[in-house]
């Protein structure tokens, strides 16, 4: 029998106010004029960028709290090459 | 003119709901439907890129959510595996400069329209309900990828992932066309974890949801360098995640084979297009 880690659906509340803020700030993005569009696109791209980093840290954390360090390292892993991978594919754009 | 100039950010929005939903179901990205549709109606594909990456991003957060209330998700089988796509993003990127993507998408596509034959003639389930297994007993084993999910009926599914040193390499040919192509991979990720992995196809389609949330938003960070990320993405953002919250809603109440289906039509599609853009 595995340790439990944590009941079905947690994270799930912060995960939906987190879509919810994206969602506004998308809908902000299409109907407001600039600089409020302007800002809007910013928020909109910052949370597109960043929440798979968040939810690593989610991961990683829930993972930790069960022991089950062979994951929290392979999460570690990605977050690195995923990193490598944004700083390459900007080195080759510019 | 300012009509059409109105229209746009519409057929924008109801093209992204409709592949989200599509993408959210069958587990795809659903970048390599969107911006040849948007290429067709006129878009440069410099400009469409964009919309089809926000598209994957949003459609993937919009489905977290829902993947951890009902647990269909394999993150230990997604993190291990968009690891190999990861690295092979980063020689993709670099391939890219040296080899033209043309040949490589020949084989992809056909390799598509393959994937499309084999899940579609396949009868039968081959990861089977247990009655008498607790779903917490059975579910995110530490250590391991080996999981469960629940069906439409509400019996138990446990399952392992078979030869995953093979899905590793070919996670990683998936993330050498993402970097080449520009693309989320999610067609080729998908039909790997079901019919190379024997991952069930609805955890396969879910977990690859999660993953293309990844690829999609290194793409975005490197688009927002080159500063491509404006206003016009809202429209295929609010798309994504309204289609995406859709089919993951829709995605626990369908059968596996369904699903299988629907993902077979959808690669068929997806094959044809790989092939004639090529």
């Amino acid at each position: 029998m595995s340790e439990d880690p944590g009941p079905i659906g947690s994270g799930s509340r912060a995960s939906d106010v987190l879509v919810f803020g994206t969602a506004a700030a998308a809908v902000a993005a299409w109907a407001l004029p600039s600089p409020g569009s302007d800002v809007a696109v910013a928020v909109l791209a910052v949370a597109l960028i960043t929440w798979p980093l968040g939810f690593f840290v989610f991961l990683a954390r829930r993972w930790a709290r069960i022991g089950d360090w062979r994951f929290v390292g392979m999460t570690a892993l990605l977050t690195v090459t995923a990193v490598l991978a944004t700083s390459v594919g900007i080195q080759l754009s510019g | 003119v300012e009509q059409i100039a109105m229209l746009t950010p519409l057929l924008v929005l109801g093209l992204a709901i409709v592949v989200s939903f599509l993408g959210s179901v069958g587990g795809l990205g659903g970048a390599v439907l969107l911006v040849p549709a948007l290429v067709l109606l006129g878009w440069s594909p410099i400009e469409a890129a964009p919309l089809g990456m926000a598209m994957v991003a949003a459609n993937s957060l919009a489905a977290v959510p829902r993947q951890l209330r009902h647990s269909i998700a394999n993150h230990r089988i997604g993190v291990t595996l968009e690891t190999a796509a990861s690295v092979g993003a980063v020689a993709g990127a670099l391939l890219a400069l040296v080899f033209t993507p043309r040949v490589l998408l020949f084989v992809l596509g056909g390799a598509a329209m393959l994937s499309a034959l084999a899940g579609g003639t396949r009868t039968g389930q081959r990861n089977l309900p247990v009655e008498g297994v607790a779903f917490t007993d059975v579910r995110d084993q530490p250590g391991r990828l080996a999981s469960a999910y629940i069906d439409q009926t509400g019996r138990v599914v446990p399952y392992a992932p078979r030869r995953v040193g093979a899905g590793l390499m070919l996670f990683g040919v998936a993330g050498v066309v993402a970097g080449m192509t520009g693309s989320s991979g999610g067609y080729i990720k998908t039909p790997v974890m079901s019919e190379v992995m024997h991952v069930p196809v609805k955890v396969a389609a879910a977990t690859t949801v999660f993953m293309v949330g990844v690829t999609a938003a290194v793409s975005l960070a490197v688009y927002a360098s080159q500063g491509r990320l404006t206003s016009a993405i809202a429209p295929a953002v609010v798309g994504g995640m309204v289609g995406g919250r859709l089919g993951a809603a829709a995605q626990p109440r369908l059968p596996a084979p369904l699903v299988r289906q629907v993902l077979s039509i959808v690669l068929a599609v997806i094959g044809l297009i790989v092939v004639v853009t090529a």
